[in-house]
């Protein structure tokens, strides 16, 4: 729920592709009705699909009958989004580089990366199945008033 | 997508075989799992395969979708040939130089170059 300028949501979710696919599509229409513009609504939709994906691969076990908890808040000057799975969680400090040489021609693995890289925080919550993720507006930017 | 549905449109030029992209998302598995059959596909059963991949219509790429491109790369390097990425938006630029990608991979502005890239 939200009024012209902010949005807010809390909901569970199943790993079945087109429920992803619409929660995703959802939040991104929230980011450019709150005045972002298509830089952030880029970055937005990234890290939630990615963090979506490995929800439902890592945490899940491909599981798609899982559901995961999402938490969106979105206003002017920052988007919030919390991604919660059901499994044991993960310890960031275990992920590889995926930019160190030897793993560059590894298949997988860059989801975390991208999602640290493209927002402006990304907390791991413990036991490590919470994701927390904000993009801030950068500083001295002169916010929409689309909303 | 293209008017057909497929997820690619594959052209021969010469030796060089030029793979674009139709669709604006490559995000999901299955999506991506299909693209990289139908790039199979195009490569056939060719030896030194030269390949120009164009992402002009992608405007959403995820980190699975990479992982697709990769392995595409070890296989045109495992059979000597040549790939080249081209046609690829600023922001998603942005997701190969992140990731350190862009150190592996072959990327020219256009299809045109690329295609001159890969018979060189």
């Amino acid at each position: 729920m939200g009024d012209a300028s902010s949005w807010s949501r809390a909901w569970s979710i199943t790993g079945d592709l087109d429920v992803m696919r619409a929660a995703v599509e959802l939040v991104q229409d929230q980011v450019h009705a709150c005045g972002w513009d298509d830089a952030a609504s880029f970055a937005v939709r990234l890290a939630f699909e990615e963090a979506l994906t490995n929800a439902l691969r890592h945490g899940h076990g491909g599981d798609a009958s899982l559901e995961i908890a999402i938490e969106v808040a979105i206003d002017a000057g920052e988007v919030r989004l919390g991604v919660t799975d059901q499994g044991p969680g993960f310890d960031p400090g275990t992920v590889p580089d995926p930019r160190a040489d030897e793993n560059l021609t590894i298949a997988s693995g860059r989801g975390l990366a991208l999602i640290r890289a493209f927002m402006t925080t990304c907390e791991v919550v413990p036991p490590g199945n919470s994701l927390q993720l904000r993009l801030t507006r950068p500083m001295g930017s002169d916010p929409t008033t689309a909303c | 997508m293209s008017t057909d549905g497929s997820l690619v449109h594959s052209e021969y030029h010469d030796e060089v075989i030029q793979v674009q992209l139709c669709c604006a998302n490559v995000l999901e598995q299955p999506t991506i799992d299909a693209i990289g059959d139908e790039i199979k596909a195009a490569i056939g059963d060719r030896s030194s395969p030269r390949l120009v991949i164009g992402f002009d219509s992608v405007q959403h790429l995820s980190s699975a979708a990479l992982g697709m491109l990769i392995t595409v790369q070890t296989q045109i390097k495992a059979m000597d040939g040549a790939l080249c990425l081209a046609g690829i938006d600023d922001r998603i630029m942005d997701v190969f130089r992140i990731t350190g990608l862009d150190q592996i991979f072959a990327i020219e502005s256009s299809c045109e170059t690329a295609r001159e890239a890969v018979r060189a």
